[in-house]
């Protein structure tokens, strides 16, 4: 049975603009949608539905809006880290848990409801968004959709498991050394990190000050694309477009990516490296990219391998520093894997931050020399797919996405492919700075090619059974 | 000094409390001293001459749409 919950975010608008169905009627059926898969998921910290049919019925009220990247009530799930007026922000946290409702919205949040956007409760993560699991001893584990024996990732794995899962069409994550791809990844969605700076951080609960960035998570290429749009401000939208033009591929014809060049970089991304599943789905992408026209060259970053160095110094002396008192006065507040993250960054002095800080320079100079060769790098998002909850499959997770916040150069992470026991794996696309229309428009050639299953997963399927 | 003595005063300087259990589990093969040593073993062997602290990445140069 489908329902209107089903509906990608594209097409929910396109209905919705039309007026074909309503935003009451799509909230309606989230609402379901929760009913039904949350129970198990739990992806959200935070719901209320008479809220939600409140924001729904008032956009059903409102003038018709044309243009632009109006949401016309779609729903939108917000990552519990960040501000949305009038509920509790809780990160995750024992801290948090009974705080004040927030007072505003995030920045990100109030452009995506001035653009339509209905916010769809708060959505679990991993405590303070660090961890990559979601495993959160507070509000309980959040679970994989595809098998609810698995995580579904972190820090962002409420959205990821509720956007999976058709609770909802898109979500808001946060991405530090990966918190938006991993989830994507692990629950085969797609996610966006864009360039760091260009989405604003205010009313964002910060998880390292100089890494953090706030990213779209949907379903398809086209709805991640249609939600950075609704977080912009019109103006970067306009110069984030000219930034582009003339460098960016052809959707049509027998070779879309001709003219394009694209690096792989097997010193990193090897059998070596990779879980097996991993590795085959990555190199079927590179596959594809070269058949519709791109130039695949080799290429290699000296050092590429010290960025998640850099980024765990940085964002485990940040976020020490960040909860000190906290650690201090209540360190059982914390969960055990945080706390443990937390007193570690005290082990770090100033000069290893300052170092660190010194190779950061050096990693963004690097990576932009490269660049300035191609036109976009090819990745695998995680080195494994999802591990089990309560165990860990023994790779780093952020191993391919860590590097890339270090260097803030932008990166979509899209499911390539399932294991044999039907887990999500994924690739990810990097680019330049503020070439986010380029990456969105090639990961659309590449999403056509590895034909993900559309169908939902698994888990969700057999419930509908 | 021994690795024990030396986490233990060093929470006590930077005002964390680690007890002889946390100490302990920090000590476990592969855990937290471990890992520390290793991010900075791997930061310290990065070449980094001619480059100045950057605190986050300036795009603004020409950079910025």
């Amino acid at each position: 049975m489908t329902t209107l919950s089903d509906l990608d975010l594209t097409e929910m608008i396109a209905l919705l603009s039309k007026k074909e169905i309503t935003a009451t009627e799509v909230a309606e059926s989230c609402l379901d949608a929760v009913a039904r898969y949350e129970g198990e998921l739990n992806a959200f910290i935070s719901l209320d539905a008479e809220k939600v049919i409140e924001q729904s019925r008032r956009i059903d009220a409102a003038e018709d809006r044309d243009g632009g990247p109006f949401l016309f009530g779609a729903p939108v799930a917000i990552k519990d880290l960040i501000d949305a007026a009038g509920e509790v922000t809780t990160h995750g946290s024992s801290f948090f848990r009974n705080a004040p409702a927030a007072e505003s919205d995030a920045s990100v949040v109030a452009a995506l409801r001035e653009n339509g956007a209905i916010v769809f409760g708060k959505t679990n993560l991993h405590e303070f968004a660090w961890g990559g699991t979601t495993e959160n001893p507070h509000f309980g584990n959040c679970k994989n959709p595809w098998n609810p024996d698995y995580s579904p990732g972190g820090s962002s794995g409420g959205s990821g498991a509720a956007v999976a899962s058709r609770m909802v069409p898109g979500a808001l994550g946060t991405d530090t050394l990966g918190s938006v791809r991993i989830p994507s990844s692990f629950c085969g969605i797609v996610g966006l990190k864009p360039t760091y700076g260009l989405i604003s951080t205010w009313g964002v609960f910060p998880l390292g000050y100089t890494y953090d960035h706030v990213g779209p998570m949907a379903r398809t290429v086209a709805d991640a694309k249609r939600l950075l749009e609704a977080m912009l401000p019109p103006l970067d939208r306009q110069k984030l477009l000219r930034k582009t033009e003339g460098k960016r591929p052809k959707p049509k014809g027998d070779k879309p990516l001709k003219g394009l060049k694209i690096a792989c970089m097997p010193e990193l991304v090897s059998e070596k490296t990779c879980h097996k599943s991993v590795y085959k789905h990555y190199l079927k992408a590179v596959d594809y990219l070269r058949e519709d026209g791109a130039e695949i060259v080799e290429e290699r970053i000296p050092g590429i391998e010290t960025a998640l160095m850099v980024g765990y110094v940085m964002t485990l002396s940040q976020a020490a520093e960040i909860h000190h008192e906290r650690l201090a006065e209540n360190p059982d507040g914390f969960g055990d894997d945080v706390r443990e993250l937390l007193e570690s960054g005290h082990l770090f002095s100033a000069v290893d931050y300052i170092r660190a800080q010194r190779a950061r320079s050096k990693l963004v100079d690097l990576a932009k020399r490269s660049m300035e060769k191609v036109d976009a790098w090819i990745w695998p998002t995680t080195p494994a797919p999802a591990q089990r909850i309560g165990e860990s499959s023994g790779a780093d997770l952020a191993m391919f996405t860590g590097p890339v916040d270090v260097i803030g150069f932008p990166s979509i992470a899209l499911p390539s492919g399932l294991t044999d026991d039907r887990l999500p794996v994924s690739v990810q696309v990097v680019a330049e700075p503020f070439a986010e229309y380029r990456l969105f428009d090639l990961a659309a050639v590449l999403e056509n090619r590895l034909c993900f299953p559309k169908d939902p997963p698994d888990w969700v399927k057999n419930r509908n059974r | 000094m021994e690795k024990k003595i030396f986490l233990k005063m060093l929470g006590q300087i930077q005002g964390i409390r680690l007890d002889n259990g946390r100490v302990d589990r920090f000590l476990e093969p592969g855990r937290t001293y471990d890992q520390v040593q290793f991010i900075k073993s791997a930061l310290y062997t990065f070449d980094v001459q001619g480059y100045r602290p950057g605190d986050e990445p300036d795009f603004s140069k020409g950079d910025h749409p």
